[in-house]
């Protein structure tokens, strides 16, 4: 079962690029603006040979792994405490819920003002944008934590603390987990954003290069790169997430 | 006189609102005693505020005045000597059966060797053999109520709190219960309230019945139950029970008409 349906899944893809290069051979659309997958497959032997594809996945992974484990954490640490202390919630909530909708490009010139190139701005931009929809997951998980897990927990005699990490936590964690799954997707959006605006690695920089000495076929395998490293990483943090929060 | 051992629970002129704006007076003035190994039965139409005494007693709600004591010391927050059972178990579904009876005894048991052995005991004495490693969701309401169970009684607590513990299990399945539930607290010298509005139900658990006026909850009237215990189901067929629970439910009646 489980192998017919990836079967059928490389059947669909392998169809679309059929039809696509046959559209292309037949002259229904350019060569030149819309390379058949045959080039672009060319063109990814030639970056696989010349070490350059390997060396951009592996930095835009690198990058947005970084940002997802660091904006990650900072939400999930600053959602555990608004959603369960009052105080906290009333001093951060109102200043996050005016943050939370500026799109994390928006973020991008400033992060150059403030950290100039390399790393950090990326690191800045991603983890950003990362923070937040993993805060709200975290924040309204813990805040329908059921009260009866609470009292129950209370009445077989744990502490504050404890309470956080063996009930508030645990009851949070499906929710939590649509929040991750949300900011993997946004890390791979603006780690291409970052990449587009300023780096010398990178599937985004490869995107930009290639784009500036008109190599459709290499733009389209940094595009292909994405949309498959896309897919794949979110196949695999699903599966991740079922053993997880198996209870859910 | 002498003899009269002191009160294991003790609560005294208990009276709970709620709300800010529009305060509810939930329960007047209610006093209650219970014994060691003695099970008191509150008994009374819903909303009643029969709940309310018995979140008071577990330290969920503050009391407007009046004072909750176990073993004479009053009670000021939640804790382990009183274990909690709720309507809808409340089990960790991200725990396994054997692990959330375990939930409750880790500083009481550091030794996770010995911790097991005392879960193994629970996981007998309810029943649930060859379920250690299942989860929640994977068993029937019964059974998780008896998972439940063995958690609160697990950590040994002089006072057992139940809240209509069988009101959504099926009719035979919460005799049975019933049933289990009196074996279990049978050598106890802990000190059981239960809340239910099953006169049948408090006839087999309670020892006492005590029966609560509608909104503002007060106590109206104190019944011993005149089966003895062991009781089980066998009660029904009794001569005297028809008579005993038809009493009952008169007090009740004028309170809800």
């Amino acid at each position: 079962m489980r192998f017919g349906r990836l079967f059928l899944s490389l059947v669909s893809l392998a169809l679309f690029c059929a039809v696509w290069e046959g559209a292309s051979r037949a002259g229904f659309i350019s060569n030149r603006l819309i390379p058949p997958p045959s080039h672009v497959a060319e063109a990814a032997w030639e970056l696989l040979t010349e070490g350059l594809l390997l060396r951009d996945v592996y930095w835009s992974s690198r990058r947005a792994l970084t940002g997802l484990v660091v904006g990650s954490i900072l939400g999930i640490v600053v959602g555990l405490f608004t959603g369960r202390v009052l105080a906290v919630r009333l001093l951060l909530e109102p200043v996050i819920q005016v943050l939370r909708p500026i799109p994390g490009i928006a973020w991008i010139p400033f992060a150059i003002l403030w950290f100039g190139v390399g790393e950090v701005p990326k690191l800045f931009i991603i983890s950003l944008g990362v923070f937040f929809p993993v805060w709200l997951s975290t924040h309204v998980g813990v805040q329908a934590t059921r009260s009866q897990y609470v009292e129950a927990a209370q009445s077989l005699g744990l502490g504050t603390h404890e309470l956080f990490y063996r009930v508030v936590l645990p009851a949070a964690l499906p929710s939590i987990v649509t929040g991750l799954r949300q900011g993997l997707a946004i890390a791979f959006i603006l780690v291409v954003a970052a990449e587009l605006t300023g780096a010398s690695t990178g599937l985004g920089n490869l995107i930009s290069q290639s784009h500036l000495t008109f190599r459709t076929d290499r733009m389209l395998v940094g595009l292909a790169l994405l949309g498959v490293l896309g897919a794949l990483v979110d196949f695999g943090f699903t599966r991740l997430a079922r053993r997880l929060v198996h209870w859910d | 006189m002498g003899l009269t051992p002191p009160p294991k629970l003790e609560i005294r002129e208990l009276s709970i609102s709620f709300g800010i704006k529009s305060r509810v007076h939930a329960v007047d003035g209610v006093s209650l005693v219970v014994a060691p190994g003695e099970t008191v039965c509150l008994l009374g139409p819903s909303g009643c505020g029969k709940s309310s005494v018995l979140r008071a007693v577990a330290g969920f709600v503050r009391p407007d005045s009046g004072q909750v004591l176990v073993d004479g010391r009053v009670v000021t927050a939640p804790g382990p000597d009183r274990g909690m059972v709720f309507q809808e178990y409340a089990l960790y579904p991200w725990h396994t059966v054997s692990r959330n009876i375990a939930f409750g005894l880790h500083h009481r048991i550091p030794d996770s060797a010995q911790r097991q052995a005392v879960v193994q005991s629970w996981i007998a004495k309810v029943k649930l053999e060859g379920f250690e490693q299942a989860f929640p969701k994977q068993l029937s309401g019964g059974m998780q109520q008896r998972v439940a169970i063995a958690r609160a009684l697990a950590p040994d607590p002089q006072v057992l709190l139940m809240d209509e513990p069988f009101g959504a299990l099926d009719a035979q399945t919460r005799v049975l219960m019933q049933e289990m539930l009196e074996e279990l607290i049978a050598e106890s010298q802990g000190a059981v309230v239960f809340v239910t509005h099953d006169i049948d139900e408090a006839l087999i658990v309670g020892d006492t019945l005590c029966i609560m006026s509608k909104r503002p909850g007060r106590l109206l009237e104190t019944f011993r139950n005149p089966f003895p215990r062991p009781r089980s189901a066998h009660i029904f067929e009794h001569r005297d029970y028809g008579p005993a629970k038809a009493r009952i439910f008169e007090t009740i009646r004028r309170q809800i008409s």
